[in-house]
């Protein structure tokens, strides 16, 4: 009874998506271990590249609270960045208990 | 026979609670927590030449509200208006730059969602950059 009802939980979090997340690209996901860096904006048409960086992040903690502020506005104001070019996101995941979304925003 | 029904139930029960009812869809949403998630978020995803400077101005004031009855009815229920044109226009924004979003879950009873949206103000003398 209790192995049935473990193997419920552990399904029921492990496929409802609450250890994943939705971007406009998703490389392969680790379940165990995750630390992608992908495109964000995918519009790169004559995108000018630029050194200056802002970050912002939210966290997932042990699958059950979520929280943080991973914005554009908090990510420009972070890297005192006046006009965005471009922007790129940063997942860490670890065995899901851990999960960080970052949000890196280029400009100048 | 008591344990088995016991077992459904609870597995219907946990199955109703985690499978996200309350939740979003966008183009950036990152993980979401099952008992409580408060995080802000990019809605847009075009950058390029994208202002964010201090003349920017900021509206949020609309949201979508649900709740889940859960001692009653069990039924859930989900309202709000959060189109763009009219947060805008409301707060005289005629030149959108960018939005974000804003979502706040807590154990898939309450649920909201917000837009935050920066732009210019509409002025005769416009000195507003081209977006």
């Amino acid at each position: 009874m209790k192995k049935a009802l473990f193997i419920v939980l552990l399904g029921t979090f492990l496929f409802t998506g609450c250890a994943a997340y939705v971007a406009p690209t998703v490389p392969p996901m680790g379940l165990a271990f995750e630390n992608v860096k992908a495109p964000l904006d995918v519009n790169v048409n004559k995108t000018k590249m630029s050194e200056k960086q802002g970050e912002a992040s939210s966290l997932c903690v042990l699958w059950l609270f979520a929280f943080g502020d991973c914005s554009i506005a908090k990510a420009a104001r972070n890297g005192n960045i006046k006009t965005i070019n471009h922007a790129d996101y940063q997942y860490t995941n670890i065995l899901g208990f851990f999960q960080q979304f970052q949000v890196i925003v280029y400009g100048e | 026979m008591k344990k088995l029904i016991y077992f459904m139930f609870l597995t219907a029960f946990i199955m109703l609670v985690c499978s996200g009812c309350a939740t979003y869809q966008s183009e950036v949403k990152p993980p979401q927590g099952i008992f409580f998630t408060s995080i802000k978020a990019p809605l847009t995803v075009n950058f390029d030449h994208t202002p964010t400077n201090a003349k920017l101005l900021k509206t949020s004031y609309k949201k979508t509200q649900y709740f889940q009855d859960f001692l009653l009815t069990w039924m859930n229920f989900a309202w709000g208006d959060i189109n763009i044109p009219m947060i805008a226009n409301k707060a005289g924004i005629n030149k959108v730059a960018y939005a974000d979003c804003e979502f706040l879950n807590i154990l898939n009873i309450y649920a909201e969602f917000k837009v935050n949206i920066y732009g210019y103000a509409d002025e005769k003398n416009d000195n507003s950059p081209e977006l």
